[in-house]
Parts: structure tokens; sequence; C-alpha cells
């Protein structure tokens, strides 16, 4: 069960969902990065997107942070980051992933 | 998901925001022709500020002049209307189309105040029976003659103001699985449970959806059940316009959903359409009917019992501003990652000095905009559907525009035996 963090609401620990490790605010970069109240909901899923997003392009490995965006989905137990680069315009996605699974065509 | 600082950079509109920045490069309809039938003025307010528009009595030229009288910051809506300009009634200070101060009554002339408080100013034209403005940097662009406004049939339009962001309306137009959910199920259950019979043409089941960027915005293809890549909402699908409209249509009727930035929280969301079924014969009209659609009864339920009051239902829902830190995408949601990245490439060509995405600099008579004309497989069904369960029920010339339908229908079946 993920350790809960800076008092996370009760029902959070029915909340078991996610492949995310755990993690501690400590961790979370400064301002400007602001947050919601670590009672929120889904507060540990933002702390997580913020921790997890790309910060530098594939291709060209210029950062995003502030030239770029991430958009994260979610898919199964991955989750997808559809990411732009606004130095080299790379528009594509980075996906983050516990396992790999393999779906293979009958034979 | 977003970070809190990628949710504002796309959310705030006031002028210094990059956003802001972006939308100021594009027109807006601000306000109907007939607003100005018995006053010349009228306060409207458009990406954080305030504004005053005005018509000039003799030559019907129109203006916008940024409201506050840079003198004692008196409002100039309530000035006196100039053919070349406009005074403010406080004090008499006058102002030309571009904002030059030309008088300071109580001032010395032989000075350059009036130099030093040059008013900011926009630019504004009418198309389709609306008055449409441009406050952003010059040179200003052409203003885009979207098909829908100049195209020969009946025009009619419902707007509203709503109390949110611009842009979690604009993430609604590339999430086509919403339409069988919430125009299709909810639809369905409203009306078994409130004792109406729900439309079936929205209650499709989406196989496959696609997004492709073109020199507009974002053209939407999706192909429903029982259905082909054949058929129209995938061959030809419809497009978002970038930054603020979406182009729908079938059945006859040809739709620009508009989404003004009026500010931060606060939408200005008109319905326009072009109703010319083939076979259909009408009048030519003097000017487009517009009227006002309710989306909150009496107790301040939100109306849901069409399909417009559906979307408005989850676009107010979501709160002023959509807490993006907050949501949970999937990967039926591409289209809006996408849009999102759209916006942010932009934002970045107007930092660069280019013009962004949709800009026209070349006079021209039309825009055709890709659309589908058969809907859904379901044309006449289609035609009724959206008079009768859209916003369109609230247009004083519902019972015309059913009759147009009908009349063309009959006429192309007769044509057809």
């Amino acid at each position: 069960m993920p350790e809960v963090t800076g008092g996370a609401a009760p029902a959070d620990t029915a909340r078991e969902d996610t492949s995310r490790e755990d993690t501690s605010r400590a961790e979370l970069p400064p301002d400007p990065h602001r947050l919601p109240p670590p009672q929120a909901w889904f507060a540990r899923d933002a702390e997580r997107h913020l921790l997890d997003r790309p910060k530098f392009c594939p291709m060209c490995g210029a950062g995003i942070t502030a030239d770029g965006i991430s958009t994260e989905y979610w898919s199964g137990d991955s989750r997808h980051f559809m990411t732009w680069c606004g130095h080299c315009h790379w528009f594509g996605e980075v996906v983050r992933f516990d396992m790999v699974t393999i779906t293979e065509v009958e034979h | 998901m977003l970070t809190v600082e990628q949710n504002e950079e796309l959310t705030q509109v006031g002028p210094g925001t990059p956003m802001g920045e972006l939308l100021r490069r594009y027109w807006y309809p601000i306000a109907f022709e007939q607003d100005f039938d018995s006053v010349l003025t009228k306060s409207v307010r458009l990406l954080g500020e305030n504004w005053t528009l005005f018509k000039t009595p003799k030559s019907g030229r129109y203006g916008i002049v940024a409201e506050q009288c840079p003198h004692r910051r008196a409002s100039l809506t309530y000035g006196v209307v100039h053919e070349d300009g406009i005074r403010c009634g406080y004090h008499g200070w006058k102002f030309d189309f571009d904002g030059t101060c030309m008088e300071q009554p109580a001032e010395a002339d032989n000075q350059n105040f009036r130099d030093r408080v040059q008013q900011k100013a926009g630019q504004a034209q009418v198309m389709g029976g609306m008055v449409w403005v441009y406050v952003g940097p010059g040179p200003a662009p052409e203003l885009p003659r979207f098909d829908v406004f100049v195209m020969d049939g009946v025009k009619d339009c419902g707007y509203t103001t709503l109390p949110c962001n611009w842009l979690q309306i604009m993430e609604n137009s590339v999430d086509p699985h919403h339409v069988e959910w919430l125009h299709g199920y909810y639809f369905e259950f409203l009306g078994q449970t409130s004792g109406f019979d729900a439309p079936k043409s929205f209650q499709k089941k989406h196989m496959r959806t696609g997004f492709e960027e073109m020199e507009w915005g974002i053209l939407k293809r999706r192909v429903l059940e029982g259905g082909s890549e054949e058929n129209d909402d995938w061959k030809i699908g419809h497009p978002l316009v970038f930054p603020y409209f979406m182009r729908v249509g079938g059945a006859g009727i040809d739709q620009m959903q508009i989404r003004v930035p009026i500010d931060d929280t606060t939408t200005w969301k008109l319905f326009y359409s072009n109703h010319a079924p083939q076979g259909g014969e009408w009048e030519p009209q003097a000017r487009p009917v517009f009227y006002e659609y309710l989306w909150k009864d009496e107790n301040g339920r939100l109306i849901t019992d069409y399909v417009e009051g559906q979307d408005i239902m989850a676009w107010v829902s979501q709160g002023p501003i959509t807490d993006r830190t907050q949501e949970h995408l999937g990967r039926s949601d591409a289209g809006v990652a996408m849009l999102r990245k759209m916006f942010k490439e932009n934002i970045k060509k107007v930092q660069q000095g280019e013009d962004p995405l949709g800009t026209v600099r070349e006079p021209h008579e039309i825009i055709v905009l890709p659309c589908e004309k058969d809907k859904f497989g379901a044309e006449r069904e289609f035609a009724n559907a959206w008079i009768n369960g859209g916003s369109m029920r609230y247009s004083p010339m519902k019972e015309q525009l059913l009759d147009l339908h009908e009349r063309a229908w009959a006429g192309r079946e007769k044509a057809n035996a």
C-alpha cells in the first residue's frame, strides 16, 4: 500500500491503484511549481506528473519545461506524455511503464 | 494532466499573457448590428479588457477603443460619436478610429500632451449580421470570411454568456466520444426518466476517431457503428477552426460554433447556423435572427434536455477554469493533447514575431471549410433532431426552419420517386 504522505484524505488508502512508487513531497521541486494541497484526493497524481514528465526533448535534448508542453494520459498501467518540443518541434510520446507487456498474435 | 503553470499559461487571456498575446492576433464577433439601431455605442468586454464599440451616425462605420478615457477614466460609451471618432462626454477629449487624441478642449493646444495620451484602439467590421473586432497589434489581418457567415441561406444564431474559460469549451471540440455518451446515452436516460423521446442519431458507437492538423486547425473524423471510412463522417470530417471556432454541418444545416473569450472565466457562446437544404426555397433575409437560449431553469439547475444544454453542463460544471492538475486523460483524449500542443506552438510563433495558424493576409470572398454533409447517415431525422433537440429550439423562427427542411425533403423525395 502506498505510503500516505502529507496527510492525504482517509479514503486515499483505498485508492491503492496506480503503478506509481511512493514519493515524498520533499522530492518535489521548489516553487514556482505549485501543487494541489496534499490532502486533495488526486494530489499524488499531480505530484507524480510534476516529477515524472519529460524535462528534456528526446530528439534534441533542449529543455522543454518552459519551451514545450507534455500532456499526460493513461492507458492501462502506462503513463503517456504527449510531448512537443518548442526548440526542434518534435512531437511524440514518451511512455513510462513498470512492465513491458506484449500482445502476440495467435500462432 | 498538466502542471499548474501550464494550465495557467493556456487559460489566461489578459493583456501581456502568452495566450492573451496569441488570441489578440484574431478577429472576434462581439456584438450584433441591431445593437446599434437605437444607440450608437456599446460597452463590450473582450480578452479581459473593457472596450467601447461605436458606430458613426451617417457613414455607419464601426470603431472600437478602450472604454476608459485616459483623462479621468470616465466611460467613452457615454460619449459623443462623430463621423471621425468619439468624444468623451465628461470633458470633451476626442479620439479618432486609431485612438489618436485629436482634441483636449480645456488644454492649451500648443504642446505635446495630446500625443502622449494615445488611446488603445482596434478595428471593427460587419460580417453576417455581427460586428467583428480586432484588438491586436497592426497590421491587422483580413477578417476571415468563413463560409457559414457569407453563404446563401436562412441564418439563425443562438447566444448566451457562460461562466467558464473558453478553453474547456474548445477541448470539447476534439473529444468525439462525448457525443455517444452525453448526447446519446445520457440523453436517452433523461428521456426515459422524464418521458420524452431522445434522438437516436447521437447514440451510435464510435468505432474509430482521427485527428489531423490542417491549415485552419484540427480536422476531426469518426467512423460510427454500422458505418465505414466511406461515410462523410470519416471521408470529410469537420474542423476545429483555430483558435475559437468549431465548424459542423449536415442535413442542410451549416453551423459555426463560436467561443469568444470575454475574460479568463467568461465565454460568449454562439451557435451560428445557415439553413440551405438541397431543393429548399427561402426569401432573402435582411439580417440573421439572433436570440438568447436558456441553459439554467428557474431553480438554478442546468437545463440538460437538449444537446447544447448537455454540452454546457459539461463545460460549466468543470468550474470557472478546469483544474488540469486533477484531470485523468485516456487514450481517447489524444485530440485534447493535440490541441494544447497547437496552442503552445502558436504562442511560440507569436513570441518569435510570426503569424499564428489561420492568419489571413490576402483579400478573399469566401473561405470554404471542409465539413461533412451526410451526418450520421440520418438526414431527415438529423435536421429535425438538431432543430428540436438543440439550442435552435429557442429560436423565434423554429417552426419556419422545420418547415423549410421538411418541404425541401419532401421535394427531394418527390424528385427521386
